[in-house]
């Protein structure tokens, strides 16, 4: 069997033809895309390029078929990284077919990218979807009609549902075999395809209702004076959400870990290499390291996964951008920058990845330098471990307002020091939807998936450096040269510099490092933080920890994602930023 | 008088006259529909922001994009 056509990725295994999905943001594309793959979709880096997409593969007949989800958008001439990677599949044939998504209750502007892609020559096949909005609306489409118009075969579906997926596949792959059109080559005025596509839909609805208009819902939710109120009231309902459901993921996932596997692992690794530093670093990287994502990561990720698919399929994410817009410009940003920066509070990952819905590369550098400052769930461990239990909640919401500040400060900062402006603010409001259980599971699924595969491997290298530097000593060899900064600078005892520095490769570990170096240095007493740190040594380490550097596994998606030069860089601007804000504290508090 | 589309009272009906917007901020409101012609109706101006409708889509534009689109009344 031949492999997938020239573009597709070798692990989705042979086979005889490819197909995209392609389609306007929020027209249900990937709902049919789930329809059709299922759960067995693997994400993967379009060969040659850094974004990834979404693959999967349908055996049809005896054909294998691999189909792409594209990033949904409005024309082949996509301004963020995502929409021309999308026209870029497109334009260069790297498909052997496409299947345009259209909205049948927005049909003009959506048969715009229908007709772009037409001109390419590719075979081409519509599903038309969202078909009963169009109907209730009053204007039903003729299904009849519009495949006539397009000179393409036109499925009626229903992508929640998954009714209609299979068929508009078939269609697809029937335009395939029929004769191939050559396509117009010459690029058409947007004013001449905007009007064609006008008069089409004129044409199969029938209708010249009028459109849009403004629903209450949306008043409520972009205005000022009613918005913010519901926006805090979300963002509150998702940080309990995912305090409540993660901790008790958290506990549930860890202890079933220690119970069952821990002791099977700990018995192999002293069985094989004897009771030595050999066994105890592997359990370091493969008992405590995975552990460490059981307990930290994964469990603080799903709920709120589940929330983020929740609300971008109801819609509320464009209002709540087009709510923040004016304070994310003060900051360089655009408004859609809110959705990753608020995912950062799960954990710093799945946020930097989530920046590709932006669109310049000085809006990608601002907003991963503000995500390494939002305190992951690891932080935010950190923080009530150390502070909110021993000096109760209020300094650790003061942790937590201070690092607010700071990261406002600094997205004003690198807004006036970076060349360049913040981008213009351009944003179509969906319509509020019910979001379809089925389809907040996959959003969920996946991304736990993507989640797993470029954090943990990451975690569990870095669980393995920290326990070869801890049971050989020489972690132990930094404390002289750190002196100056940590003693002098923040005024912390020489110890907690070097939880600091290694807490770079496990940040949630940087309390229970800090007291397992102060055991071997103070002896048993130091078992508890404040006999060894005053309030203000406590409170400046939890909040350098906030600050600095997020963990090795976020500097390395900064890496993936822009580069290892910009990676340093923020790294350093955090790592001064934390300095500067502790050094601060330490010495306002002395003067007290 | 054409006028710039962030001066246009709400509600109102509009014409796009011209788009002033280059690279591609100018491709993004040309795939979106607003070329010589299209008909906006201006839905509410908020803080910094209007919103607009065009046929059944529904966008917000930053004061900055709207200065950009130069519209006539209807």
């Amino acid at each position: 069997m031949p492999s997938c056509h020239g573009s597709a990725p070798k692990s989705l295994g042979p086979c005889d033809a490819t197909v995209a999905l392609a389609g306007n943001p929020n027209v249900g594309k990937s709902s049919l895309f789930n329809a059709l793959t299922g759960a067995r979709a693997l994400v993967a880096n379009y060969p040659g390029k850094t974004v990834e997409l979404e693959w999967g593969v349908i055996e049809s007949g005896r054909r294998r078929i691999g189909v792409v989800d594209l990033p949904g958008a409005y024309s082949l001439e996509g301004l963020t990284e995502d929409q021309r990677i999308a026209a870029e599949v497109i334009r260069n044939n790297e498909v052997d077919a496409v299947l345009v998504v259209l909205d049948a209750s927005n049909l003009a502007r959506n048969l715009y990218l229908g007709l772009e892609v037409l001109a390419t020559g590719l075979p081409t096949a519509f599903a038309l979807n969202l078909v009963d909005q169009a109907d209730a609306r009053g204007k039903p489409v003729d299904v009849a009609a519009l495949s006539r118009e397009l000179g393409a075969p036109v499925v009626r579906t229903a992508g929640h549902r998954g009714d209609g997926a299979r068929e508009a596949l078939a269609a697809t792959l029937a335009a395939m075999e029929a004769p191939r059109s050559p396509g117009s080559g010459s690029r058409t005025e947007p004013e001449d395809l905007h009007r064609r596509a006008r008069e089409i839909a004129a044409n199969v609805t029938g209708s010249t209702a009028i459109g849009a208009t403004e629903s209450a819902l949306w008043r409520w939710t972009t205005t000022p004076s009613t918005g913010v109120a519901l926006l805090l009231a979300v963002l509150l309902g998702i940080f309990s959400f995912v305090y409540f459901v993660g901790g008790f993921l958290s506990t549930a996932f860890s202890s079933g870990w220690s119970a069952a596997v821990s002791p099977v692992l700990q018995a192999a690794s002293y069985g094989a290499l004897g009771n030595g530093p050999a066994a105890r670093v592997l359990l370091w990287g493969i008992d405590s390291g995975i552990n460490a994502t059981l307990a930290v990561g994964i469990p603080y990720v799903i709920p709120f996964y589940l929330l983020l698919g929740f609300l971008e399929d109801s819609g509320y994410m464009n209002a709540a951008a087009v709510l923040t817009h004016r304070i994310m410009t003060k900051l360089g940003l655009h408004g859609r920058a809110t959705i990753p920066l608020i995912s950062g509070l799960g954990c710093n990952v799945p946020a930097v990845i989530g920046t590709r819905v932006l669109s310049s590369g000085r809006e990608r550098f601002i907003a991963c330098t503000l995500i390494s400052m939002v305190p992951c769930s690891a932080r935010t461990a950190v923080v009530f471990g150390a502070v909110g239990l021993y000096l109760g909640p209020l300094p650790a919401l003061a942790i937590f307002g201070i690092t607010l500040l700071v990261t406002l400060g600094t997205g004003i900062a690198l807004n006036r020091l970076v060349p360049g402006r913040p981008p213009p603010f351009l944003l179509e409001l969906f319509p509020f939807r019910w979001p379809t259980p089925r389809n907040v599971a996959f959003k969920t699924w996946h991304r736990t998936k993507h989640f797993l595969l470029a954090a943990v491997p990451v975690v569990i290298v870095g669980s393995f450096l920290l326990g070869a530097l801890y049971e050989t000593g020489a972690m132990w060899a930094l404390t002289g040269p750190l002196d100056p900064v940590v003693v002098g600078l923040l005024g912390l005892p020489p110890v907690a510099g070097l939880a600091l520095v290694f807490g770079f490769l496990r940040k949630e570990l940087a309390l229970q490092l800090l007291v397992a170096l102060a055991i071997m240095q103070y002896g048993g007493s130091a078992a508890t933080l404040t006999s060894f740190l005053t309030p203000t040594q406590l409170f400046t380490y939890a909040l350098v920890t906030a600050l600095y550097v997020p963990c090795i596994a976020s500097v390395a998606a900064i890496g993936r994602e822009l580069g290892w030069r910009k990676a340093l860089l923020i790294s350093a601007i955090t790592v001064v930023l934390a300095l500067a804000a502790g050094a601060l504290v330490a010495h306002v508090r002395a003067f007290w | 008088m054409p006028s710039p589309l962030a001066e246009a009272p709400a509600p109102s009906e509009c014409v796009v006259v011209r788009l002033d917007a280059a690279g591609g901020l100018g491709r993004e409101l040309r795939a979106l529909g607003l070329v010589p012609g299209t008909v906006v109706r201006v839905l509410r101006r908020g803080r910094g922001h209007v919103l607009v409708a065009i046929e059944d889509a529904r966008y917000s534009l930053g004061e900055d994009v709207a200065r950009t689109v130069v519209v006539r009344r209807r």
